[in-house]
């Protein structure tokens, strides 16, 4: 059974629309990334799960039940948020009890599960701390913990990484991964950072302008953007993407320099087509190219080449066998790489070869077809 | 914004020093009052250095005055402004700011005008309400004929009264709304981070909660700040005292001061009356310098 149903769901600002018709379900005890750029209505559509915002249309359930009209607090769900909104007059400790001393809870059994939370995230030594003593990663914790102390069926995170340094934040969705798997809640994360949404997520979803484009595995997801949004957001770097044309054969693309390339199965489009590739797929070959730029990455290098006709590639090369800058090499796109999108609506066009949507695996590749 | 211009700090200087200066003097020249005999006090030209009779003036003056039951009043009646001040412009502001309802700028609206109407320009209105707090429900009731038809039915002529001349409400009830206050209040509750009032909600604390568990502990030095001004501003009234208690045994340290000065015939005792000054400047010294730490930081808002 799915844990978060949406049923339509929209949200208007006046005669703004923030979120349009979303149709999720979101299953029982999955790590949920909603990604997707800033503006896309990810994070408003997270707070109308929430609570926090109104729901202007459709309708919201949490484990079966309709929760449009309840309260934050009835609604089993606990948030950690981007700036933490840790209490600043209150210790960790008193932060973490919180919610338990709203809900009534005695004094004895509310510092019992304290110490249960803190031991659990490593805060016991900076329980008598206020927030404003602890760093960023810390606090974040204490955040986490508070959410945590209420034993929620749902945990929903706001962007909970943005505000760490690199390495913390590696480090922190890590922890999150960890804490998730113990704690067998479902949780609700939004970002905007694709890698994050990649490593953390059992489900990906991806928004823009309001409406979801993709959801699917990580997996899934990378390998068959199902879109033309999709396939430049997903990934660093991005899948390139080429204008060519469909000849009439139906089988055939003619790249903007003239070359030919076959296509693994004729396509019912004719004329303009986006062609996408990934750089880890562009291959050597005899499609002449030039390299404009060359990026260590430090494991493989980053090579920028243009194509005859001016097209750019990026390509991922072994650091050893790293081409120079002004060099002249040969590329290849192999066939059953490539994807191809509609230019003017951005829809994939179908290929056999492109990755068929395999059986759903454990119940986690839910989609909005299945609703 | 740093300025590097020596003249510009010789000016500063002169122009802060006249300014003490010119605030000082008088209470310098009060403290020497207060310590000459009646002879000395009325010399020309007038002495600027203390004499010996300070303890004695002082005495005479606390005892004249009979100040000890004019302070117990004066103390009552600012704190009571106070707290009733602090507590109402939390409570106007909390709803101004964390609630989204339809005269919301309306009310703020209403709330800033009345910082154009001080209690001296609406004196006369207010002292009807004060003579009768009842009076408008009475117009009220009047006017849509409930009294004359209560009259008819059961005989009963309803005439509403609650006197609030030459009692605490009077002296407190009138002074108590603040729109400084409300300000005050208002900006520093703009800086609460809207995730914190999200946090409260997500935490199950209704509105009364959060106010009492965060807005409360948080607004600390804010009502310190608040607290010093409208103390000060509660001890100095003299005006709506001097027009409320009509009997002199409920009267004010203020407005008994102004009754200890010689009119007509009567011993030019200016040193008395100065002595009865420096004990009424005493409270609000006192809050002052213990609330200074606390006033600075409320007003500047560096915390957090």
């Amino acid at each position: 059974m799915a844990a978060i149903e949406l049923t339509g769901v929209s949200k208007l600002y006046g005669a703004q629309t923030a979120v349009q018709g979303v149709n999720l379900a979101l299953p029982e005890g999955a790590f949920v990334v909603i990604l997707g750029p800033s503006g896309c209505g990810k994070s408003t559509l997270l707070r109308m799960i929430a609570g926090l915002e109104a729901i202007s249309a459709g309708e919201l359930r949490i484990g079966g039940t309709r929760m449009n009209e309840r309260e934050p607090k009835d609604r089993g769900c606990a948030m950690v948020f981007q700036n933490y909104a840790l209490y600043p007059h209150m210790t960790v400790a008193e932060n973490i009890a919180y919610p338990l001393k709203v809900a009534g809870m005695r004094r004895a059994e509310r510092q019992a599960r304290v110490a249960e939370v803190a031991a659990a995230l490593e805060l016991t030594p900076l329980l008598q701390r206020r927030p404003g003593q602890l760093s960023g990663g810390q606090r974040q914790r204490v955040a986490i913990g508070r959410a945590m102390v209420r034993r929620p069926k749902v945990f929903l995170y706001d962007e909970p990484l943005s505000n760490l340094d690199a390495k913390l934040r590696v480090q922190m969705r890590l922890e999150l991964r960890r804490l998730h798997e113990r704690l067998g809640a479902t949780s609700v994360l939004v970002t905007h950072d694709q890698q994050e949404a990649m490593t953390l997520a059992d489900h990906l979803v991806v928004m823009n302008a309001g409406r979801v484009e993709q959801q699917g595995t990580p997996r899934e997801v990378y390998a068959g953007p199902a879109s033309l949004f999709v396939a430049g957001f997903l990934g660093a770097p991005p899948m390139n993407l080429l204008p060519a044309e469909v000849l009439a054969s139906g089988d055939t693309l003619r790249l903007a320099d003239g070359t030919l390339l076959r296509l693994p199965e004729p396509v019912l489009h004719r004329g303009k087509v986006a062609l996408g590739i990934r750089p880890e797929h562009v291959g050597g070959g005899r499609l002449p190219a030039r390299v404009e730029m060359v990026e260590d990455l430090g494991a493989s290098v980053l090579v920028h080449a243009r194509l005859q006709g001016g097209a750019d590639l990026a390509l991922h090369c072994p650091a050893e066998a790293a081409p120079a800058r002004g060099e002249e090499i040969g590329l290849d796109l192999p066939p059953a790489r490539l994807h191809l999108f509609e230019p003017a609506t951005g829809a994939r066009l179908p290929m056999r070869a492109a990755p068929a949507r395999r059986p759903l695996q454990g119940g986690l590749s839910v989609t909005s077809a299945t609703l | 914004m740093v300025e590097r211009r020596p003249w510009l700090d010789v000016v500063t200087h002169v122009l802060l020093l006249l300014s003490a200066v010119a605030l000082l003097v008088p209470v310098w020249l009060a403290l020497v009052a207060a310590t000459q005999d009646v002879a000395g006090v009325n010399s020309v030209p007038i002495h600027w250095l203390p004499g010996s009779h300070l303890t004695e003036n002082l005495a005479e003056a606390w005892q004249r005055g009979g100040f000890a039951t004019r302070f117990t009043t004066s103390l009552i009646v600012a704190v009571g402004v106070t707290l009733g001040k602090i507590v109402l412009a939390m409570l106007a502001a909390f709803a101004i700011v964390f609630f989204q309802w339809r005269a919301r700028v309306l009310v703020f609206w209403a709330i800033f005008i009345t910082l154009m109407l001080p209690l001296e320009v609406r004196i006369v209105p207010t002292y009807a309400v004060a003579a009768n707090a009842l009076a408008p429900f009475q117009a009220i009731l009047d006017a849509i004929g409930l009294t004359a038809l209560i009259q008819a039915v059961s005989g009963i002529h309803v005439a509403l009264e609650w006197r609030l001349l030459n009692s605490y409400p009077g002296l407190i009830l009138p002074l108590i709304a603040t729109a400084t206050g409300t300000f005050l209040y208002r900006q520093f509750f703009l800086t609460i981070p809207e995730e914190l009032v999200e946090a409260a909600k997500m935490d199950g604390a209704g509105p009364l909660r959060f106010l009492a568990d965060v807005l409360v502990p948080l607004s600390r030095t804010t009502m310190a700040a608040l607290a010093t001004i409208m103390f000060v501003y509660a001890w100095n009234q003299y005006l709506w005292p001097l027009l409320v208690t009509t009997e002199p045994e409920r009267s004010t340290v203020m407005v008994e001061l102004s009754r200890m000065v010689p009119r007509g015939d009567g011993l030019p005792e200016w040193n008395i009356v100065m002595a009865g000054a420096l004990l009424a400047m005493l409270p609000p010294l006192a809050v002052v310098v213990l609330m200074q730490r606390w006033f600075v930081r409320g007003l500047v808002q560096t915390e957090k």
